[in-house]
């Protein structure tokens, strides 16, 4: 999660400039401390005589105008670097909606039709990926630390953050902006895969449909399914996030619990207590038998 | 005006020797006939008092309770997050906590405080017996105290606000918080907001005005130059909050839609709002602390300040940038990338005038010999952490820097540098160097010293490694956070940090305490001050001076240390006892005295109709909409007393200030009547709100998504027809009823026969004045009937919302219109207004101007821009 620990060009240039910024902070407020203790402490009489316009116009004028001038130019030639600007070659696109409390992610992209997900995004590692990023509901705030800086997603509108992993891995990320009740579990994880494994990922993905009709479905009709989705190729309604392939991912509600049969259970049976305020409200409690039946149908919807 | 002049204001007239005045009454018979005109009331009659040193410590004693609530909330947060998966608190309480604990400190402590010092201290300072509105300064007050209270309410029954001290739409709307707490905060700020608003009306005119004679601008002390400044920020500052906080609450009670994406609305309009104050509202808290500096450096380094003029530049100037900074809070939320870089260069460059100020200081002390009191080391605390903030700020002022940063720990950690650093830390010094003058003992040197330091070395453990915390990944504002973020030991080190902080706080009352128990007598002048405010015994009498000084330099009383004595023997201007309240008012520029203004006494209206300010906001809290408007009847009946109440019915004579000098009183005239100031100083505040109504019709119309809307705006000439005729005969009426009352004034030295013949223009100014009332009466009736033909359904899309709101202002203004000129036609008729006394029709001419502008305006923009279109 650390901004300095950085995972791809744009967490990287900004760490330079946070780095480099440190240092010149520093050497100023210690200079200008200095100052102000010598000035106050030492000896009236056998202080350096300087003239007082001299110290407001030089420290307060030509100094701070300099170190400023060239900080604004560094910066804005990092800046202009981290942009999505259009006619990059090979860039990536991925959606990222933000809803109360958990992410949706789509992938027009996807070989044959776009593909939905939620929570965890799989992208191919070494390339520009273009976030676009939307709220359903109130502002959320999209951030992977280790990758880039954050974009918020703005009901209304679509912003674009452009990030690139540089190695394959699991970069982790948060909610930034304060979106209410559960603010601070709406966590999302972006998975980076060299070329092979994101292409085996996505198929896996856009198969994972293709369950047999079962007791268990049947249940999952019922209780689940005006809200969620088994199959990666159907919104749904949107309202709950796509669970298609959840097998694969690594929590349950955005990060609340691991995602394991007994973590499956206990969301199922104790949501509300785990996640106060999410919207799975109205739903009949499943009896034990329907509760075993739906871990089993979830747990294998890889 | 030619209203007769008794003799030329020079300002030489002073005699040379102060001994050459008339023979004084003794300075003790002195003191008392003064205490008899101007004493505050004890027990409950207290409850009206209206002195400025009452009202000035009133405030300040409520925004220091209102503060520990603040602190104790902080704690409590801390606790919260001091370890991981914490079970404390629960998501709801906790995002209570940090909501209140923000908006307290923001709205209550912080501004309050500054207000509070400023009202104490300014008159002093600038030579002047009370401020320019007394009965506002107390009306302020309670505005604020209810205000207060509604918010500290609903904390403690658990319905307080929690969508976050900025309270980002739609998180804030009537959808994603049902329930009172957002209306609990839109509607107690709003109120605080008001007191806010009337404070600066009187600040800004009181330092422009009231102080003492020869003080011109350039001698003015350097903290009257920051509140000058601050004073000014908040009446263009406070407008867009009021706005944006008045439409969200009708779009949650009523469903007009400003900010819903899905009818035209822009949730960015509400940060657009917001952050137009919420940027400026940093520096209207940084500048009076700044002030506050200022005045005690020069007092410790012995010598005057250094770059007095460079001080007053670099505080106008950031006045002016601060706003021109606010998008630099919305950095992440897609605005196009040129706009980011002209922000973020302009927030860069706020550091300048900034630093001008430090070296500005440093520059003193090094030109000085500095003694190092108690204060003295608050004043270095202030100097590292607020530095260190400072410099954090120009990093967040980095665009890619603040992708990162932004919403973070970081961000947490900055505002705290700013804010404790840029406020809480001169704040500190100035409770101990200004003690003295309150109670007239000096604070010891040492329990002080173990509070500074616990205090500076907790927020240091607090804040300073809050920083890493954000930068390690920790965005702001979550109530749990898991074990495996590696951010524990940083958040249990600042939760340490925050109790000893919390510790150095009590240790600070506690030597409060002890000191107004059993400090040593501090005599006067006790740290050896220069500006005026010590020319008094301590503690301050109620009228401040015996007679009021003349003022040759920027340190009254390092020129002349026996000033004091000579002031308190009635030596000086106004020196002759008086029966009512006086206190001179000056040229802007030069100082030279001009009139005496005649100040109100004690009275109840202030508290009565700040309670019925409450009586309408809570009513409208509970959606109690008919009481409501018993409420706001109720208001307008004690402001109509209030008004009918002020002024004379003799037309002025003068009074004598100096053997040989006399000046008349603010009422001769309007010029140089605090009215006259108030009602243009008044007037930008409305025109800031105005302006801001502007931006939000403008913005939603060029940016929002979902325009254009459904259906536009009908053409119906008869109500645009009357509506224009009407407010433009108003106008017209309202000017022709100035010049008649004018119209006799020609003369210097009247007859007999030209009173009479001037009291009848008067009667006759009363008509067109009456006909006004009428004219403008058909205006708000045509301005009514416009909504209900041509504006489409209000519910139905922003553009129909947006629309009606600004009819709806023109209509407030057509409407008062009527009531102010119905009022001075009335005035006209019992003889308050006369040739000589004529200041309310030039009142009700300058409403009648600016309303006629702004109906123009308002009728333009709707009627033309969809034809741009």
């Amino acid at each position: 999660m650390s901004t300095l620990d950085p995972a791809g060009p744009a967490s990287a240039a900004i760490a330079r400039l946070w780095w480099l910024m440190l240092a010149a902070a520093l050497l100023i407020l210690i200079v200008t401390v200095a100052l102000a203790l010598y000035a106050a402490c030492r000896n009236p009489a056998r202080r350096v005589r300087i003239a007082p316009r001299a110290l407001i116009i030089g420290g307060g004028l030509i100094v701070p105008l300099a170190a400023l001038a060239a900080l604004l130019v560094h910066g804005i030639g990092a800046g202009h670097s981290l942009l999505p600007l259009p006619g990059t070659p090979g860039v990536y696109h991925v959606e990222v909606r933000g809803h109360q409390w958990w992410w949706e992610v789509r992938y027009p992209q996807a070989a044959g039709e776009p593909l939905y997900s939620a929570n965890e995004i799989h992208v191919p590692a070494g390339r520009p990926i273009d976030v676009h990023v939307s709220a359903e509901d109130v502002i959320h705030g999209f951030w992977l630390p280790r990758l880039g800086g954050k974009i918020d997603a703005v009901p209304g509108r679509t912003t674009v953050i452009r990030l690139r992993a540089d190695r394959a891995g699991v970069y982790h990320g948060v909610c930034a902006e304060f979106c209410g009740a559960q603010h601070a579990r709406m966590a999302l994880r972006l998975h980076a895969h060299d070329q092979a494994g994101f292409e085996a990922h996505m198929a896996k993905l856009g198969a994972a449909a293709a369950a047999a009709p079962s007791a268990a479905l049947q249940s999952f009709d019922r209780l689940c399914s005006e809200c969620h989705s088994l199959d990666a190729r159907q919104r749904g309604s949107g309202r709950g996030p796509n669970l298609a392939g959840l097998a694969d991912r690594a929590t349950l509600g955005a990060g609340t619990l691991r995602n394991d049969a007994a973590g499956l259970r206990r969301w199922l049976a104790e949501h509300a207590a785990l996640k106060p305020g999410n919207l799975m409200t109205g739903v009949p409690q499943p009896d034990a038998a329907t509760l075993d039946a739906l871990v089993a149908l979830l747990g294998d919807a890889r | 005006m030619n209203a007769p002049r008794a003799a030329p204001a020079d300002p030489r007239a002073i005699p040379a020797d102060p001994h050459a005045a008339s023979a004084p009454p003794s300075a003790i018979a002195l003191h008392h006939r003064l205490r008899a005109v101007w004493g505050n009331p004890g027990g409950w009659e207290s409850l009206a008092t209206v002195n400025h040193s009452a009202i000035g410590l009133r405030f300040i004693v409520t925004a220091l309770l209102f503060f520990l609530i603040g602190g104790v909330l902080a704690m409590l947060i801390r606790t919260q997050l001091a370890t991981s998966d914490n079970a404390f608190a629960g998501h709801e309480t906790y995002n209570q906590w940090f909501t209140m604990h923000g908006t307290v400190m923001m709205f209550l402590f912080a501004i309050p405080v500054l207000e509070g010092f400023a009202m104490y201290l300014l008159p002093k300072m600038l030579g002047a017996r009370d401020l320019a509105y007394p009965r506002l300064s107390a009306f302020s007050y309670w505005c604020y105290l209810f205000g207060g209270l509604m918010l500290i309410t609903a904390l403690a029954t658990g319905v307080a606000p929690s969508g976050g001290w900025f309270m980002y739409t739609p998180l804030s709307g009537a959808r994603y918080s049902p329930g009172i707490g957002a209306d609990v905060w839109l509607i107690g700020v709003t109120f605080a907001e008001v007191s806010a608003v009337c404070g600066a009306v009187e600040l800004i005119t009181s330092i422009l005005r009231l102080r003492a004679p020869g003080m011109s601008l350039a001698r003015m002390p350097l903290f009257a130059w920051y509140m000058l400044v601050t004073a000014a920020m908040m009446l263009a500052g406070f407008p867009p909050l009021i706005l944006g906080s008045i439409l969200l609450e009708i779009e949650r009670a009523f469903g007009w839609p400003f900010f819903d994406v899905a009818r035209g609305g822009d949730p960015l309009l509400w940060q657009h709002l917001f952050w137009l104050f919420g940027h400026p509202e940093v520096y209207i808290i940084f500048l009076p602390a700044a002030g506050m500096v200022s005045t005690m450096i020069p007092v410790f380094a012995g010598r005057p300040i250094v770059g007095y003029r460079w001080i007053v530049a670099s505080v106008i100037t950031m006045g002016f940038i601060s706003f021109g900074l606010w998008v630099h809070h919305m950095f992440t939320v897609g605005i196009p990338h040129l706009a980011q870089v002209f922000f973020s260069a302009a927030s860069m460059l706020v550091a300048v005038p900034t630093a001008i100020q430090v070296f500005a200081w440093i520059a003193t002390l090094w030109a000085g010999r500095p003694v190092l009191r108690l204060p003295m080391l608050y004043l270095f605390g202030f100097l590292v952490v607020f530095v260190t903030g400072g410099l954090t700020g120009v990093m967040l002022a980095l665009v890619p820097f603040d992708w990162q940063a932004h919403d973070t720990q970081f961000v947490v950690a900055h505002l705290h540098y700013v804010l404790v650093g840029g406020m809480v830390f001169p704040l500190l010094a100035a409770i101990y160097y200004w003690l003295p003058h309150v109670t007239g003992r000096m604070p010891s040197e040492s329990l002080g010293k173990w509070a500074f330091w616990l205090i500076f070395v907790g927020f240091n453990l607090t804040f300073l490694l809050m920083h890493l915390t954000g930068l390690l990944g920790m965005p702001r504002r979550v109530h749990v956070y898991s074990p495996d973020a590696g951010w524990d030991w940083l958040n249990l080190s600042s939760s340490i940090g925050g109790f000893i902080q919390a510790i150095g706080f009590v240790l600070l009352l506690l030597d409060l305490y002890l000191h107004a128990r059993m400090g040593r007598g501090a005599g006067r002048n006790p740290w050896g001050a220069g500006t005026l405010e010590w020319a008094m015994p301590t503690p301050a009498s109620d009228y401040n001076f015996a007679s009021q000084p003349r003022v040759d330099s920027r340190q009254p009383l390092w020129d002349r240390p026996a000033l004091g004595a000579e002031l308190a023997a009635g030596r000086h201007y106004l020196g002759a006892p008086a029966t009512r309240r006086e206190t001179i008012s000056v040229d802007v520029g030069s100082g030279r005295p001009e009139r005496v203004v005649v100040l109100p006494g004690n009275s109840w209206l202030p508290l009565q109709a700040a309670a019925a300010a409450g009586v309408f906001f809570t009513c409208l809290l509970f959606k109690l909409y008919l009481p409501a408007l018993l409420g706001f009847a109720l208001l307008l009946a004690v402001i109509v007393r209030w008004a009918w109440r002020t002024g004379q019915r003799d037309d002025d004579q003068g009074v004598e200030v100096l053997p040989g000098l006399r000046l008349l009183s603010h009422r001769a005239g309007y010029r140089h009547a605090p009215g006259w100031a108030g009602m243009q100083f008044s007037l930008a505040a409305d025109v800031a709100l105005f302006g801001s109504l502007l931006f939000g019709y403008l913005y939603l119309w060029l940016i929002a998504p979902g325009w254009p809307p459904p259906q536009w705006l009908a053409w119906q000439p008869w109500p645009l027809g009357i509506a224009l005729v009407a407010v433009l005969g108003a106008a017209w009426a309202a000017g022709r009823a100035r010049a008649l009352n004018r119209a006799g004034a020609l003369v210097p030295s009247m007859s007999r026969a030209d009173h009479a013949s001037a009291a009848t223009s008067t009667i006759a100014a009363s008509r067109w004045l009456a006909l006004a009332a009428l004219l403008g009466a058909s205006a708000t009736a045509a301005l009514g009937w416009l909504i209900a033909a041509a504006v489409p359904p209000v519910t139905s899309h922003a553009y129909a919302a947006v629309s009606t709101m600004l009819i709806v202002y023109a209509m407030m203004h057509t409407a008062i219109g009527v009531l102010l000129a119905g009022f001075v036609a009335c005035r006209c008729r019992a003889g308050f207004v006369s040739v000589q006394r004529c200041l309310e029709p030039e009142l009700a001419r300058l409403w009648w101007g600016y309303t006629a502008l702004a109906v123009l305006i308002v009728l333009g923009v709707l009627h033309l821009l969809p034809v741009a279109q």
